[in-house]
């Protein structure tokens, strides 16, 4: 493996180069030019349609500081990040980790189908499956009250918890596979060496699995917390009164009243915003690595 | 709008009210007035559409003024405001309408004039459209042909046919329709059909109000109300 390491970097990148050409060309096509798009939009004060007149401004970003509304929301969005990130990794590792280590063979295909089937059905029609569960007198509801012999009363549409709910549902599966990734790439010997010095099973968690396994940690973190912020589907369908984040205003940006720029610049905020945590934390989440 | 210095513009299509619906389920009698919606019996039943300018709209009919001039916006807003602990959720199509009527979750909410005879006779749910006697808003949709199209004789034969009794009959029949711009296609319905006898009731016309066009401005205006109404009531 660091033999091929070596050879691939001797010949540097010429040879590569036809190897990554199709992906960097579909990458500018189609990410690159419509972002730099959105930045120009950004600072302008109208789209230029229909022969429109429109100047360059920083009105737009200026908007963002103006109102405490913005950062408000965006606080928000960034807590709801936190959350789901910290529930998929509640749920996820474990889940992981017996995946990894604990099941073999047809299990553990199976299992592992499971958890990559939410990815096969389109996401509004997880959505709208989570409404039936949540509401009052949907299937939770039903069900619990059918099993259990006092009366309770669950009515979690519309609220903060079923927001949670469903983007921890949408996004576990990405928090398992990548701890799966690296927790399988801990050579068991490991795990067996740290046992027989007289390591407990708790201490063998804490200074062998977890850090071997944190680079698997932070990427299925980032894949999370980054979509989270911007969410707006889940928070409208399932939130409710309550659904109101910074990713929904960007969309009412955009949907409801056209005004592209404001739009442009709310969403190149939040990037700014979430690029700036992720540089802050890498030094800190490397050293735990 | 569509008539504008002796130019034809449009051709006027379907119209119809945004004014407010109930579950019949949680009413012995229909309620004549806008105010049901603040009252605290239904406090957590009440439904508003996430839209600002029909929002923003409705709190100016609740506030006895006019749709198209708002004069007092701190009145809208103060209306509005004093809503937001009664509402359930915002609904943003038909369907979630039509899914809490059916679990029996809302009392009473905004609601379109089509969507909700749609809702009563075609999904038998138990909904019925009130015309608050405060007024409701009306919206009128046209057909329009963009300056340099290349299939004009096709973009009229499209618009002939949209505005065809025989087609208009047959969509309210089977799926359900918004009110013809056209009397002839309403005429051709039956006398007791919802788009005529209700509708087309000169009581109705009294109370509504048309809206205007809503200019760029207006509309980054009322949504930032609206955005503001709705991050204050987290």
């Amino acid at each position: 493996m660091a033999e091929q390491l070596a050879i691939g970097s001797r010949r540097g990148l010429k040879p590569a180069l036809p190897l990554l050409l199709p992906a960097y060309l579909w990458l500018t096509v189609a990410i690159f030019l419509p972002l730099s798009a959105m930045v120009f939009f950004s600072f302008m004060t109208d789209l230029p349609l229909a022969g429109k007149e429109w100047a360059f401004t920083l009105g737009n970003y200026a908007t963002f500081f103006s109102q405490s509304l913005y950062l408000t929301l965006l606080l928000a969005s960034l807590r709801l990040g936190l959350e789901v990130t910290l529930w998929c990794v509640v749920i996820g590792y474990p889940a992981a980790y017996v995946l990894a280590k604990v099941l073999k063979g047809r299990s553990r295909e199976a299992i592992f189908l499971l958890v990559i089937l939410p990815f096969w059905s389109n996401g509004l029609v997880r959505i709208f499956s989570w409404a039936m569960v949540l509401r009052e007198g949907g299937i939770l509801d039903t069900a619990l009250n059918a099993v259990l012999p006092f009366k309770i009363n669950i009515d979690l549409m519309y609220s903060y918890p079923a927001v949670i709910i469903g983007l921890v549902h949408s996004y576990v599966p990405y928090m398992v596979l990548t701890c799966y990734l690296t927790l399988q790439a801990i050579d068991d010997s490991l795990i067996e060496a740290g046992r027989s010095l007289g390591a407990s099973r708790l201490q063998v968690l804490k200074r062998v699995i977890i850090p071997l396994s944190m680079p698997g940690l932070i990427a299925g973190a980032a894949l999370i917390f980054v979509p989270v912020v911007g969410s707006f589907m889940e928070p409208r369908i399932l939130g409710g009164r309550t659904g109101t984040f910074y990713g929904t205003v960007i969309e009412d940006q955009f949907v409801a009243v056209f005004n592209w720029p404001l739009g442009a610049a709310l969403s190149f905020i939040l990037l700014a915003v979430v690029l700036i945590i992720l540089g802050l934390a890498a030094p800190v989440l490397r050293r735990a690595a | 709008m569509l008539n504008h210095d002796g130019k034809v513009y449009g051709v006027p299509w379907v119209w119809g009210l945004t004014a407010l619906a109930i579950n019949e389920k949680s009413f012995d009698k229909p309620p004549t007035s806008i105010a049901e919606m603040w009252d605290p019996a239904h406090k957590g039943r009440v439904v508003i559409r996430d839209d600002a300018v029909e929002a923003v709209q409705f709190g100016a009919i609740a506030s006895g003024q006019n749709i198209n001039d708002i004069k007092d916006m701190d009145a809208v807003k103060t209306k509005l405001t004093s809503l937001m602990p009664q509402i359930k959720t915002f609904w943003s199509s038909e369907n979630d309408w039509n899914q809490m009527v059916a679990s029996n979750q809302i009392d009473i909410g905004t609601y379109w004039s089509g969507s909700a005879d749609r809702a009563k006779t075609h999904f038998k749910l138990p909904v019925s459209l009130v015309i608050p006697q405060e007024g409701a808003v009306a919206w009128l949709d046209a057909f329009s042909i963009p300056a340099g199209s290349k299939n004009v004789a096709g973009a009229e034969a499209f618009i002939n046919y949209m505005i065809d009794p025989k087609f208009y009959v047959e969509w309210v029949t089977k799926v359900g329709a918004p009110v013809s711009a056209n009397t002839k296609a309403v005429e051709a319905l039956p006398e007791d059909a919802f788009n005529r006898k209700v509708m087309g009731s000169p009581e109705v016309a009294k109370r509504i109000q048309f809206q205007a066009p809503v200019t760029d401005e207006q509309r980054e205006k009322y949504l930032a109300l609206w955005q503001e109404l709705k991050v204050n009531v987290k």
